[in-house]
C-alpha cells in the first residue's frame, strides 16, 4: 500500500472514531440529563423552596438540549 | 450573605398555620437572613420539607458555605473559556466544519452539565434544625445521597472543627452531633459559623424549645 492510501485511511479510520465518540458521548450525556431531572424532581418533591421551580426549568431546558446534541451529531455526521 | 429578608414570601401550610413561637432567641444568636439564597436560612418562611409533622418548627437550615462553590464556579470558566484560549493560542486543529462545531457544543454542554450537577448537589445539600430534630441530607453525588435525622432529646455530645486556611478565613466548618444509643451521629459538613449553630444547639438541648 503507498502511503497516501494509507494515510487516507488512517483519516477515515480516526473521522469515524470521532463520530462514534461523539454519538456515544451524546447518549451518555443523555442519559446523565435524564438523570438531573429524576432527581431534581424526587428533590422538589420532598423539599419546598423558592427556587425550586427554575432549577426544575433548567434540568428540563438541560434535556432538551442533549436530545438537540444527539439530533445535531446525528444530522451533521 | 448569611442573613433573611423580611419581606420574603410566607408559604403557609396546614402544618404551619397555627404555631406561633417566639424566635427570637434564635435571631439573637444567628442573626438574620438577607436573601434565599444564602447558606444559612434562619427561620425561613418559604422552606417546607415533606416529612415535616405538625407543629414541627423550622429554626434553621443550613447549606454549604458559600465558597465551597468558587472552585467549581473556577473550573466551570476555565472550562467555558478552553475553546476562546485555544483559538487564541492559535492551535490548529484540522477537523471537518461540522465535527469541529459538534465537539465544540458537545463541550460547551459537558461544561453546563457539570456546573448544572455541582449547583444542584449544592443546592440541596441541606442540613435542618427544628425545635423536634436535626436532619442531615448528604448528597454527595446525584446517584449517591444520605438522609440521617436525630431526636434533639437524643443529642448527646456537640462540637465544631475548622480546618484549613479557607475555613479559618471565610469562618465555616463541620458540626458533628453524637447522639445516644446505635443512632447515627451526624455531621453538617461546612457550614458558615459552626460555633453560632453550636451554641444553638447546646440552647435547644438545655431548653428542649424556645417556646417553653
Amino acid at each position: 500500500m503507498d502511503p497516501l492510501t494509507n494515510n487516507l485511511n488512517l483519516n477515515n479510520i480516526f473521522f469515524l472514531l470521532t463520530k462514534i465518540f461523539v454519538i456515544v458521548g451524546g447518549l451518555i450525556y443523555l442519559i446523565f440529563a435524564l438523570l438531573i431531572v429524576k432527581q431534581v424532581k424526587v428533590f422538589s418533591k420532598n423539599i419546598r423552596d423558592k427556587f425550586n421551580r427554575p432549577i426544575m426549568i433548567a434540568s428540563y431546558l438541560h434535556l432538551i438540549l442533549a436530545f438537540l446534541l444527539i439530533f445535531l451529531a446525528l444530522l451533521f455526521l | 450573605m448569611d442573613t433573611i429578608a423580611p419581606d420574603d414570601k410566607i408559604i403557609k401550610t396546614e402544618k404551619n398555620e397555627n404555631v406561633q413561637e417566639d424566635l427570637t432567641p434564635i435571631r439573637r444568636i444567628l442573626g438574620h437572613t438577607r436573601n434565599s439564597f444564602s447558606s444559612t436560612l434562619i427561620c425561613p418562611n418559604f422552606f417546607d420539607f415533606s416529612e415535616r409533622s405538625e407543629g414541627e418548627i423550622i429554626y434553621v437550615v443550613l447549606r454549604p458555605h458559600w465558597f465551597t462553590n468558587i472552585s467549581w464556579i473556577l473550573l466551570s470558566l476555565v472550562m467555558f473559556l478552553a475553546p476562546l484560549i485555544l483559538k487564541l493560542l492559535a492551535v490548529e486543529i484540522s477537523l471537518p466544519g461540522n465535527l469541529f462545531l459538534l465537539i465544540i457544543i458537545f463541550w460547551y454542554m459537558v461544561t453546563l452539565a457539570f456546573a448544572l450537577e455541582k449547583f444542584i448537589s449544592w443546592y440541596f445539600d441541606l442540613s435542618i434544625i427544628t425545635n423536634l430534630r436535626v436532619i442531615d441530607m448528604d448528597i454527595f453525588n446525584l446517584l449517591n445521597r444520605k438522609f440521617t435525622e436525630a431526636e434533639i432529646k437524643n443529642i448527646q455530645d456537640i462540637d465544631y472543627r475548622l480546618a484549613g486556611a479557607s475555613q479559618t478565613f471565610f469562618n465555616y466548618g463541620s458540626v458533628r452531633i453524637e447522639t445516644a444509643g446505635e443512632r447515627p451521629n451526624l455531621v453538617f459538613e461546612k457550614i458558615a459559623a459552626p460555633d453560632k449553630i453550636l451554641k444553638l444547639l447546646q440552647e435547644l438541648c438545655h431548653h428542649g424549645s424556645f417556646n417553653q
